[in-house]
Parts: C-alpha cells; sequence; structure tokens
C-alpha cells in the first residue's frame, strides 16, 4: 500500500522530484509507479524524490494543477517542469519528455 | 412533450430561459439529459451555455456547473455581464460553480495509456460543491485537441455522457463545426454520442449582413419545429425569434378607432379599424402613404394616445417638414411626448436585429398604435420569405399588446399591387391599396379596400387628392356606368350636367310660354277694357250730349212758355 508520498530521502534536496498523480490504486496507477520506479532505478540511482498523489482523495489537487488525465507525471525538479500523462508504458518515449 | 403514445412517460423539460427558445421547443432542454450545442466560432454557443445555467441558479432552483474549456472564470464573467448576467453573484451564492480547464497543448506529453478520470473527479467535486442540477462543458472538444489518443478521447467521452446521465444532470456540452460547415456536423464527431438532443447555431454572412440562426437538428421524444429559426444576441441574452411564438390566442377588441381619415372610416364601416388590428396601405410610389401613416398617428395623439412612427426612408425631421406641407402639425405630438418618430436604416442591421429593435422600442415606448413606413424596405435583400417570417413576428406581438399597426408598403410600379404583397396579406386584417387608376389616358389616385376582416366595408374605388389641406377623397361618381375617376368622371358628370340642363331649360321654356300665354291674354284682357272703356267713355259722352240737348230744349220750353204767358 502506497501512502499519500512515498519517497526514498538519502540527501537533504534531491536533483530529481517527480509527483505522480494516480486515481486509486488501479491496474493503470501500479503500472504507472513500477514504470516511473524503474525507470528512475536505472537513470538515476537514488538520486530522485517520487511523490505519488492519489487524487481520488483529494479532487481540489487536480484543479490546482490544472490535471484531467490520469495518470500524470510532473517533474518538478529540475526545472522548467515537465508534464507527462499515462503509464508510461512507453518507456523510451517518457525518458526522452522527461530528459532523464 | 410528449414520449410514448399512451402518455406513461412524460419528457420533462429544464427551461433556458431563452426568450422564444423554450417555446419552439416546448419547455426547454431535455431534463437529466445531454444536449450538443454546436456551431462556428461566436456563434454563441457558451453565452447560450451560460443563460442556461444562469437561468437554472436563478429561476429554476437548479444550481449549476460550468466546465470551461476556453474561457477563464474572469472572460466568463465578462461575457455574461454583456447580456446582464451577474455570474460573480451566483458564485458567491454558491448556486454555480465554475471550473476552467486550463490546457497548454505544446506543454503536455503522452507516454502510454491513460484516462480522463481527473475529469470525472474535478466535475464529481464541482457538482458535489452546488449541487448542481445543471451542468454546461464548453467547450468538450478541445479534448481531441489537447490530447492525441482519440480512441482514448472517445471512450471517455462515452463514459462522460453516462456518467451525466447517472446523476440525472441536464447538460449542454458544445462543439465546433467540422471544416466542411455545410455538413452541419462537429469536427470530431459529437453528435454520435448524443442522442437526445443537438441543435445547430449559425452565424452567416449574406449581402454584409449577419444573421444568427438556431435548428434543432434533434430532439428526440419532442416535437419540435424543424425550421430555421432566426436568434440574436442584445443586451438581454439570446433571443430566439419563433415563427409563431405568441400563436393565435390573443383577446380581440371590438373597440373602432379612426384612421385619422373621415372619408375613409366612412368607407370602412363608418367607424374606423378595429383597436389591435394591423392594417396595410399598399401602393406605388408618391401615392400618399406616409401621408397616411401621419395621419393614422395624429389621429391617435388627438385621441391623447401614444404613437410611434418608424420610418426606414425618411429622418424624423424630413417627416415632420413634410407633413407640414399638407397641414398636420406633428412637431406638437412629439414635443408632448405623444409622438415618437424613429428612423432606421433599413440595411443598418440584419433582419432579427431590426425586429429585435423594433420590439425593444414597442416596449419602451408602450404605443397605442405603431407605424411602419415602409416595410418593403428590407425587400432589398431578396430574402423576402424571411421578411415575411419577421413582420409576422412582429404582427404576432403588437396584437398580444392590443396595438394597432400600420404597415405602408412600396409597390412597384409595372408590378400587381395584389400580387407583391400575397406574402404579408394574410397577416394583415385590413388591407387599403392605393394605385394608380388609369383611365382615358390619365393617371389618378384611386384608394380602394381590398379587403376588412371583421366589418362591412365600401367596395368602391374612391380618388383623392393631395394638397395643403391634406389628403381628400373626392365624392365618387356612382352611376350607371360604374364608379369613374379623373376626366372620365368629370366628363361623365358633365354629360348628366347637359342633360340636367336640357330638363332645366325645356321647364323653362314652357314656364316662359305659360307666361307668355298668359301675358298676351293679360295685353287682350287690357286691350277689350281699353275698348270697353273707351266706348263707355264714347257713350258716356253721348249721353252727356243727349241730356245736354234735353236741358237746352227744357230751357227753350220754359223760354217760349214765358214769352207766351
Amino acid at each position: 500500500m502506497h501512502t499519500k508520498t512515498e519517497n526514498v530521502r538519502l540527501k537533504e534536496k534531491r536533483e530529481w522530484i517527480f509527483e505522480l498523480y494516480i486515481a486509486g490504486q488501479s491496474p493503470r496507477s501500479l503500472q504507472a509507479i513500477a514504470n516511473l520506479k524503474r525507470i528512475c532505478e536505472k537513470s538515476l540511482k537514488k538520486n530522485y524524490d517520487l511523490h505519488v498523489i492519489d487524487v481520488s482523495e483529494n479532487p481540489s489537487l487536480a484543479r490546482i494543477k490544472q490535471i484531467i488525465a490520469l495518470p500524470t507525471i510532473i517533474r518538478v525538479n529540475p526545472k522548467p517542469a515537465r508534464k507527462v500523462v499515462g503509464d508510461l508504458s512507453e518507456i523510451d518515449k517518457a525518458k526522452l519528455i522527461l530528459e532523464i | 412533450m410528449k414520449n410514448s403514445k399512451n402518455g406513461t412517460s412524460i419528457l420533462s423539460k429544464a427551461a433556458t430561459g431563452i426568450t422564444g427558445f423554450d417555446e419552439i421547443t416546448g419547455g426547454g432542454l431535455p431534463s437529466g439529459r445531454p444536449t450538443l450545442i454546436f456551431g462556428g466560432p461566436g456563434c454563441g454557443k457558451t453565452l447560450f451555455s451560460l443563460q442556461f445555467i444562469a437561468h437554472g441558479a436563478l429561476h429554476e432552483g437548479e444550481n449549476g456547473v460550468i466546465i470551461s474549456f476556453e474561457e477563464s472564470p474572469e472572460e466568463l464573467m465578462i461575457n455574461a455581464s454583456s447580456v446582464g448576467l451577474d455570474l460573480q453573484t451566483l458564485i458567491n451564492q454558491k448556486k454555480i460553480a465554475v471550473d476552467f480547464i486550463k490546457f497548454d497543448p505544446h506543454e503536455l506529453n503522452e507516454a502510454g495509456t491513460y484516462n480522463l478520470e481527473g475529469l470525472f473527479l474535478r466535475l464529481e467535486a464541482v457538482v458535489a460543491e452546488v449541487n448542481a442540477k445543471r451542468v454546461a462543458i464548453d467547450t468538450l472538444e478541445s479534448l481531441f485537441t489537447v490530447f492525441s489518443r482519440r480512441d482514448i478521447i472517445r471512450a471517455e467521452i462515452s463514459r462522460l455522457f453516462r456518467w451525466l446521465k447517472e446523476r440525472n444532470l441536464t447538460t449542454i456540452v458544445t462543439g465546433e463545426v467540422g471544416p466542411n460547415t455545410s455538413s452541419n456536423s462537429t469536427r470530431y464527431g459529437l453528435e454520435e454520442y448524443i442522442s437526445d438532443c443537438v441543435i445547430y447555431l449559425d452565424n452567416r454572412v449574406e449581402n454584409q449582413i449577419t444573421t444568427r440562426r438556431l435548428r434543432i437538428v434533434k430532439y428526440r421524444g419532442s416535437s419540435h419545429g424543424t425550421n430555421e429559426y432566426p436568434f440574436l444576441i442584445s443586451d438581454f441574452g439570446i433571443n430566439v425569434l419563433p415563427v409563431t411564438s405568441i400563436g393565435l390566442d390573443y383577446e380581440v377588441s371590438k373597440e373602432r378607432i379612426s384612421t385619422g381619415i373621415p372619408d375613409l372610416d366612412e368607407m370602412l364601416g363608418g367607424k374606423g379599424v378595429f383597436r389591435g388590428s394591423t392594417i396595410l396601405i399598399s401602393g406605388t410610389a408618391g401615392t400618399g402613404k406616409s401621408t397616411m401613416g401621419a395621419y393614422f398617428v395624429n389621429a391617435a395623439c388627438e385621441r391623447k394616445e401614444k404613437a410611434l412612427f418608424i420610418s426606414f426612408e425618411e429622418s424624423p425631421y424630413q417627416i415632420m417638414r413634410n407633413m407640414t406641407s399638407i397641414g398636420l402639425n406633428l412637431k406638437r405630438f412629439v414635443d408632448k411626448g405623444l409622438l415618437k418618430i424613429v428612423a432606421f436604416r433599413p440595411t443598418m442591421f440584419g433582419l432579427e436585429m431590426h425586429l429585435i429593435n423594433i420590439i425593444h422600442l414597442i416596449r419602451q415606448e408602450n404605443p397605442s398604435v405603431v407605424v411602419l413606413d415602409p416595410i418593403n424596405s428590407f425587400l432589398t435583400d431578396v430574402r423576402e420569405h424571411d421578411v415575411k417570417l419577421m413582420l409576422m413576428r412582429l404582427t404576432d406581438f403588437i396584437k398580444s399588446k392590443n396595438i394597432t399597426g400600420m404597415m405602408l408598403s412600396l409597390t412597384g410600379g409595372g408590378e400587381h399591387t395584389e400580387r407583391t404583397n400575397v406574402a404579408i396579406s394574410s397577416i394583415v386584417d385590413t388591407w387599403i391599396i392605393l394605385r394608380d387608376v388609369e383611365q382615358s389616358g390619365e393617371r389618378n389616385r384611386g384608394l380602394y379596400i381590398l379587403k376588412s376582416r371583421g366589418h362591412k366595408h365600401s367596395n368602391q374605388i374612391r380618388e383623392f387628392k393631395l394638397s395643403d389641406k391634406g389628403l381628400k377623397l373626392i365624392e365618387v361618381y356612382r352611376g350607371l356606368a360604374g364608379v369613374l375617376t379623373g376626366s372620365a368622371r368629370i366628363a361623365q358628370e358633365a354629360k348628366e350636367e347637359l342633360e340636367q340642363l336640357e330638363y332645366k331649360q325645356e321647364i323653362e321654356r314652357l314656364l316662359n310660354k305659360l307666361e307668355n300665354r298668359r301675358r298676351t291674354l293679360e295685353n287682350q284682357i287690357e286691350i277689350i277694357k281699353a275698348n270697353f272703356d273707351a266706348e263707355t267713355k264714347e257713350i258716356e259722352l253721348q249721353i252727356e250730349q243727349l241730356k245736354h240737348r234735353q236741358s237746352v230744349l227744357e230751357e227753350r220750353k220754359k223760354m217760349i212758355g214765358k214769352m207766351r204767358s
């Protein structure tokens, strides 16, 4: 089970910060989490933070972040922010967009 | 209204509050169902949605949410305030909630599959926030421009409509018209998802004049007009102009009012026209139509009633000046506020804009009589049918207000007066025709009443003259030779005068003869009398002489007697 945020803290501030917006524990949500983790572990080692946010628990976040498609991944750091929608099953495309 | 023949299920409707629209749909949009409204840019679909939501919140006790893909809440508020809707207050009162879905297609990338659960969550949240019964999604088709996976978007839109129907939300979704505008379909085929109600808004430019039209493409379970209904966006929002919104059930008056021309009132059964009826006066150029209109408003003002004269040809000043030349002083009524003269250029706006302007003006002034001079200025653009519809709507409107209307119509010289106005004849109650009567090589002005519903009227063609003393109907020649005008009338009258004279002379002759006879007789009597007098005198003289002789003889006798004694 995931809590609202799942991060691995090694340093005070990571170089890579991701927000992953999902809606409940659907297979697609789990797929997205797994895919993002896999990409990050492989390319960024431990140098990343991953916040998993379930908007079904807090729909106003979807409004604030202007999200309608789920899953949505926002690369908060490094700037500028990048946004990608989908379960990241197209891994190469995902890496390209997130510049990992 | 009816859904099935046995009437077990009645399709309930959600009123939109849009003037005219609720009438043509028998109550509004299908309640608890989605409706698609589509059209080109600027066709008014956002405004339609706004009015629908605001009306629900203000008047139907149905709160609403607006999901806007295109306009920010600020833009929506400006849009709404342009038609007098205060969106901010409704938002503050928690009657309306707005969720602005903002996208930058450039910053959005896709990798793998997704769904639009975020949209559903947001929609659910705003619906719950105000306990909404109505939803407007403007423009749903934006989804296709933002996301590249058509298959996903299509599936999600289907899901959205199911979701909305399950929650019994009366929804408007808007769509853009496809690139082939003549196909009348949305760009991404949104109408495929909506089986209940599809409305098309059109904004076309003809002869440099924009005309907005609304057509109900589909309305399942409800009877609806298949016409294209012109509509306008005015200060009060969208106004759809149904062909006959009022129907034919207005109250009619038995009161009769003067046309301002006593002779004409006389022809109309002696009392003029019914109050609340519509009079058409048609005629060729210069036959005195405007003059008749002026007399009509003049008479109303003299009765202390308010009158409205709408001119499409002349300026108010021009009309007042021209009418002074026939002895009508309209200015005094204008100064008193009884008469209002308004001039519009026919080409200034589209037909519908004219109609709404006129209706607005009538509502504002609340006159008892209205004159439109001339109606066929609108015919400059060839859409005669549209003009008819417009006049029908206007006639319905003024009748419903018990206003007596006079429409003046210019007919071309060579045309058949009766035919050119056939289009509108059915909607008028009294039709007076002014025409040139050509006879014996002359043109004279003739007036006749082609029809006048509900009262008897003269069938004569009356000749009339315009002078500085005004409009005068001339006493007609009504003889065995028919109704005659102009010199034919004069000739006939002269002929009759001659006959009259002959009789008179004959009588005089006979009288003279009698007189002469009497005089002759009297002369003879005089002569006889004179002769008699003369004879009398002669005889008297003889008698005198004889008496003298007698006395002389007596004297002599006495003298002889003296001498002998």
